[in-house]
């Protein structure tokens, strides 16, 4: 899909990073330019080390980050001005208002776009004369998203930005991101427990599970590739490493396939079975299957 | 603008394929014309709130069916007249009129009454 003189936003090369009861491993991961990328994983998967490492915030024990064609975290501070960082736990003052931290940003970040932030603050129906301890949670995301993107970042990184907030409240926030899409040098990376959040938007999808990246694809590949089977036909099933929940039954099996094709359909109708149903899986389903079959198979990762 | 699409998550069939269900029949119904730029991928992805990839996808696939062509550069355009655009037009009368002969059938309506009465009201509409 994409050719090798596309840039990359953002290339990290077998990155580790260990601490005292969790390791980061052998982190490989490329974001192309213009592409939206969903880190999905469950609590401690290591979503928010690697954002971390993304942003120059915390440093590699090994391995090489490069963010916008350069050195981390040597040049964590020019990354600063061409990369926004939101993140729930993000510190504001709790006595000021929207309006000041608008002009307390603004003074440091040379990009930042007057007319966009009081677009963003009419899209969020955010009162700018209100103190940040008077905004509800969802509130208080939306003002930090809105602080982000007038700087008109580059490379956007959201950690787990819709944790908390409500259905309506997270569909404004994704609402919001979709404009960000329409310059195409924008980039996003974001983590989310939810597939749901990171169905709609994202182009590519990693899932991250234990320090590791355990897959990473374009998500119209993820929905191609899986599949819930029916087959008729008695005898042994063809080998594959990518079959689970294998289920047995008078007359045929069930089962879930991961790499699904035409070649699949040829092997089973060899081997003396049809396939009598041939179902499509959403993201989450994938997503825990997943997760799931790389635990099975710790030590030879499933890719592309 | 952008026409309307229909979308939903609740729809069993997977994005693409509903985005090029909503294309076909802007272009059936004429709202879309031959020869007619489409949006951009990263317009039509904004507009409608689905990732790039996923319109992408839908344009692959319009593409390889000749309902749409894409020009290096240039963009996307409706298809000028050709076989798949006429293929669409009678898949969708065919789907009515599988429903009139179903009708007929039921109702014990033999082919030769039927074509007549076909005959009669398409003489009436004129």
């Amino acid at each position: 899909m994409k050719s090798s003189t596309e840039s990359w936003v953002v290339e990290c090369e077998n990155v580790g990073k260990r601490y005292k009861h969790f390791n980061l491993e052998g982190l490989d991961l490329r974001l192309p330019q213009g592409e939206i990328l969903g880190l999905v994983g469950p609590n401690g998967a290591g979503k928010s080390t690697c954002l971390r490492l993304l942003m120059g915030f915390i440093q590699a024990d090994s391995g090489n980050v490069r963010v916008l064609g350069r050195d981390l975290p040597k040049h964590a501070v020019w990354l600063k001005e061409r990369a926004a960082f939101v993140s729930e736990d993000m510190r504001l003052f709790s006595e000021a208002t929207i309006e000041w931290h608008m002009a307390f940003v603004k003074k440091f970040f040379s990009r930042w776009d007057d007319a966009y932030a009081k677009q963003l603050l009419h899209n969020f129906e955010l009162n700018p004369q209100q103190k940040i301890k008077e905004l509800s949670l969802g509130q208080r995301i939306k003002a930090t998203l809105l602080l982000a993107l007038a700087r008109r970042p580059q490379l956007l990184v959201l950690d787990e930005p819709s944790t908390g907030l409500d259905p309506i409240a997270r569909f404004e926030l994704t609402s919001q991101l979709f404009d960000i899409m329409l310059n195409e040098e924008n980039s996003v990376i974001f983590s989310s427990q939810f597939t749901q959040d990171v169905e709609r938007l994202s182009d590519g999808i990693a899932f991250m599970d234990r320090g590791n990246i355990v897959s990473h694809l374009d998500k119209e590949s993820y929905l191609d590739k899986w599949r819930r089977l029916t087959l008729c036909g008695d005898g042994p099933l063809p080998e594959s490493k990518n079959m689970l929940d294998i289920q047995q039954y008078s007359g045929g099996y069930t089962l879930t396939h991961a790499a699904f094709n035409r070649n699949v359909v040829q092997q089973f109708e060899e081997a003396g079975f049809s396939i009598t149903n041939a179902k499509m899986m959403t993201l989450e389903e994938i997503f825990i299957d997943q997760v799931r079959l790389s635990r099975t198979h710790k030590g030879d990762a499933v890719h592309a | 603008m952008l026409p309307p699409f229909q979308l939903s998550q609740a729809d069993g069939r997977p994005m693409y394929l509903q985005i090029m269900d909503n294309i076909k029949q802007l272009i059936l119904k004429g709202d879309w014309s031959q020869g007619q730029a489409l949006p951009s991928i990263r317009e039509l992805a904004v507009a409608i709130k689905v990732s790039v990839i996923t319109v992408k996808r839908a344009y692959q696939e319009l593409e390889r069916e000749h309902v749409i062509v894409t020009r290096q550069g240039l963009g996307s355009f409706v298809a000028e007249q050709n076989q798949a655009v006429v293929d669409l037009k009678h898949a969708e009368l065919m789907a009515c009129v599988d429903q009139v002969i179903a009708l007929a059938n039921l109702l014990d309506i033999g082919q030769a009454e039927l074509l007549a009465l076909m005959a009669k009201r398409i003489k009436e509409e004129r």
